[in-house]
């Protein structure tokens, strides 16, 4: 696998991670993670970040606001393959930093990596993916259609 | 993943307490020139710092705990850190820049702290350091030294090279009358050049002195004289 292979599927993961609904997360995370020891480099700290947007045809950017943010980073030693995760989450729930932080140390762990992806990654994703979904139609069926009468005025 | 990372050291276990704790102790340090404080426990437990390396790349003396622990508590993201001699390598940068988000000041530029040991020491580092201005002498840098030797001067007359201590008499804001202390491992000429800034005040650099976990502090409002 190439670096950038490798870090776009981080990217995803931490994609999934992110988004995830908490109480499934949790659970999972919990599971996966029992037995294992966390050196703490970073307990759970909550901080702000500051959200900019782009605005205008020009694309300038612009602050939006501050929004509070938990950021956590643990280090996994397995056999000898040390590894560092870290989890940064929007809102102030600590618990939710330690657990992606802890998932993201394990999936780097080459011996363990496979079996998070299909144990906790994939089933999760699904889970956004049908709450999506659900949100997709819900909006689709109030759908308004806008008809411009202007290019048929003027043909 | 980057090797720097995942070999870092830890900082402290209990972060909010223990830079608590090490501020109160450099402020202690600081209003009291010359007094020698002791860092509590909790200001240095759980830390693992960075080994030092010596001029060929070999592992050195670790970094101290008072120096370590001053350097988490005081740095932070707009910080523009200088690091000499043993501290100044990349392990070290990595260290201080993931607890506490400080920078490497870029060449030429001001560092609003450097970090020595008195045994790396040069003229050239001490005449670097940030005076700042008479508009702005909060500017001025801090400079941590981390010293061999750093004693009340009455202890200890049987000290095996007392010639290599040198003992400062001290007076100004925060000394009643007259304070001593016997500090060890930093040239005369580099207390030469920081008497020599004493008429600028309020332009001048705090001096920080280190070793093992004790500290003490010499601000730039102190005067200083060299007791022969």
């Amino acid at each position: 696998m190439t670096d950038i292979d490798a870090k776009e599927q981080r990217r995803a993961w931490f994609s999934t991670l992110a988004q995830a609904p908490c109480g499934p997360l949790l659970v999972l995370a919990q599971r996966a993670t029992e037995g294992l020891r966390f050196e703490p480099m970073r307990e759970p700290e909550a901080g702000l970040v500051m959200l900019r947007a782009r605005i205008d045809g020009s694309g300038n950017r612009f602050n939006v606001g501050e929004a509070t943010l938990v950021r956590c980073v643990v280090r996994l030693r397995i056999e000898n393959v040390a590894t560092v995760g870290v989890g940064y989450c929007l809102g102030r729930d600590a618990e939710r930093a330690r657990c992606v932080a802890e998932l993201d140390a394990l999936l780097q762990q080459p011996s363990r990596h496979a079996e998070l992806l299909r144990g906790v990654i994939e089933p999760l994703r699904r889970q956004i993916d049908a709450a999506r979904a659900v949100a997709q139609r819900r909006t689709a069926a109030s759908r308004v259609v806008f008809q411009t009468l202007q290019g048929e005025a003027t043909r | 993943m980057s090797a720097l990372l995942t070999d870092l050291g830890t900082a402290m276990a209990n972060p909010v307490a223990g830079t608590q704790a090490c501020f109160r102790a450099a402020l202690e340090a600081m209003s009291r020139p010359g007094r020698i404080v002791a860092l509590p426990p909790v200001a240095t437990a759980g830390m693992r710092v960075p080994a030092a390396r010596s001029r060929d790349g070999a592992a050195d003396v670790p970094m101290g705990e008072a120096t370590a622990a001053l350097l988490l508590t005081l740095l932070d993201a707009e910080c523009a850190v200088r690091l000499h001699g043993a501290f100044d390598h990349d392990a070290m940068l990595a260290w201080l820049r993931f607890h506490t988000g400080a920078r490497a000041a870029l060449p030429g530029e001001p560092a609003a702290f450097t970090v020595v040991r008195a045994a790396d020491a040069r003229a050239a580092q001490w005449e670097a350091l940030d005076l700042g201005s008479d508009e702005a002498p909060q500017r001025g840098g801090t400079l941590v030294v981390e010293v061999p030797r750093l004693a009340a001067t009455t202890d200890e007359p049987w000290l095996p090279n007392p010639a290599a201590l040198m003992r400062l008499r001290l007076r100004g804001p925060g000394i009643e009358s007259e304070h001593t202390i016997s500090v060890g491992g930093l040239p005369e000429a580099f207390w030469r050049h920081r008497i020599a800034q004493q008429p600028r005040f309020p332009q001048g650099f705090e001096l920080l002195l280190t070793r093992g976990r004790w500290l003490a502090g010499i601000p730039r409002s102190t005067h200083i004289a060299l007791e022969t």
